[in-house]
């Protein structure tokens, strides 16, 4: 079987993580202290983590349909596997969305979104069909160029002039009820997205690690997070933030060190472009997997072929504008709580309940 | 938090996601308190 080191699964973790967030600033509704949202999601983001990486304590090496086949029975898993195969591409409709509009609002203004969006899935589909060996070696050879991009931005953006800490204060200066109401939207997105790893796990090579491997992953990633909305803020201020598209090119135009460092859109774009790419192909790649689980297939490849072609069309026919994308992925996201957390966790409580009487 | 229906109009894949989801929550509790007096009754 194909099978992926755990450095790998840090560099998947990681680059999903960062993916498409780096774009927004998260918790946003709670103004000055969107940071402070970010931590705390992080901090509830643990329990989610340690139910996702509980379930392949209990079935190492066997995949998510096997699992849930073993734990249900057949008739209750497969359309429990049709319903996370359905979530995994609407997640995948939103990411692919998300950046062809961005590409085409930055870098490509007068092509087509169809062009880009089938530009981007023809590569896509060939990534993916290479395997997902593949996948993680591409992202293992990509992620510290997303790393050197991403730390660059920051620090330039930081010695830029606009940088203004004062920004910030008062910290918590509405109390903690902003926070809190923000926090939900948060965990959602994006650390429930990363129940799309419970049909990757069965990939790892070596199982005991796994959760140490992903704490670590969300944790620099949350960390990168944390340096960005921090900038975006002390850069251009809670409101013009909160307003603003896309706050990391924003924050980048405002960049102007000496003559020579200015225009640096095209880093954004570069982070953009990376982040998006994989995001989109990790959660369209798993809806190929659990979708040929579903048919009994053990290769995804030609689903991953035919839905490929398909999903620019799903996604224009899905989303009217970037704004009605944004919408209905912030709002919708609350929602996909039953999915990201609450049927884990009656998995993970099955499992462990059934595992129980067995050793009785 | 209230659902809102004007969400769930204008994305059917998300509604069915959310009536999947909840039809789901409750058959797996189900199954689980089934394991549950199962092990206890045993």
């Amino acid at each position: 079987m194909r099978q992926i080191s755990n450095i790998q699964l840090f560099a998947l973790i990681v680059t999903f993580e960062i993916g498409s967030t780096t774009l927004f600033v998260l918790g946003v509704g709670a103004k000055r202290d969107a940071w402070i949202v970010v931590l705390v999601s992080f901090l509830f983001s643990f329990i989610l983590l340690w139910i996702y990486t509980e379930i392949p304590k209990y079935y190492p090496k066997q995949n998510f349909a096997e699992i849930l086949t073993d734990c249900l029975g057949v008739i209750l898993a497969k359309p429990l596997l049709l319903l996370y195969s359905l979530y995994f591409l609407g997640q995948a409709t939103h990411n692919f969305y998300e950046f062809g509009a961005l590409i085409k609002m930055t870098a490509l203004p007068t092509t087509p979104l169809t062009v880009i969006l089938y530009l981007f899935i023809v590569v896509m589909v060939y990534i993916l069909n290479k395997g997902i060996e593949v996948i993680a070696r591409s992202i293992e050879v990509f992620l510290p160029f997303l790393f050197f991009f991403l730390l660059a931005a920051y620090f330039l953006i930081m010695i830029s002039g606009d940088f203004e800490l004062e920004n910030l204060l008062p910290i918590l200066g509405d109390g903690l009820q902003p926070v809190l109401t923000e926090a939900p939207k948060v965990v959602g997105f994006p650390f429930g997205e990363t129940v799309v790893f419970l049909v990757i796990w069965h990939y790892v090579q070596k199982q005991p690690h796994i959760r140490k491997t992903t704490y670590i992953a969300v944790t620099v990633s949350t960390f990168l997070l944390l340096i960005a909305q921090i900038i975006f803020i002390a850069v251009l201020g809670a409101e013009l933030t909160a307003t603003s598209e896309i706050p990391l090119l924003e924050a980048l135009l405002s960049v102007h060190i000496a003559m020579i460092f200015t225009n640096l859109d095209i880093i954004g774009v570069f982070i953009m472009f990376i982040g998006g790419f994989y995001k989109t192909a990790i959660h369209f790649f798993a809806f190929c997997l659990a979708f040929s689980w579903l048919l009994n297939k053990t290769n995804p490849k030609w689903i991953c072929i035919i839905f490929g072609l398909a999903l620019p069309m799903i996604s224009i026919l899905r989303f009217e504008s970037l704004s009605d994308q944004r919408w209905k992925g912030m709002e919708g996201n609350v929602y996909n709580i039953l999915i990201y957390a609450i049927l884990p966790l009656l998995l993970l409580l099955i499992i462990k309940v059934k595992k129980k009487h067995k050793k009785m | 938090m209230p659902i809102k229906i004007e969400l769930l109009k204008a994305d059917p894949l998300l509604s069915f996601l959310v009536f999947g989801a909840l039809i789901y929550v409750v058959l797996l509790m189900l199954v689980l308190i089934y394991h549950i007096f199962k092990g206890f009754f045993r």
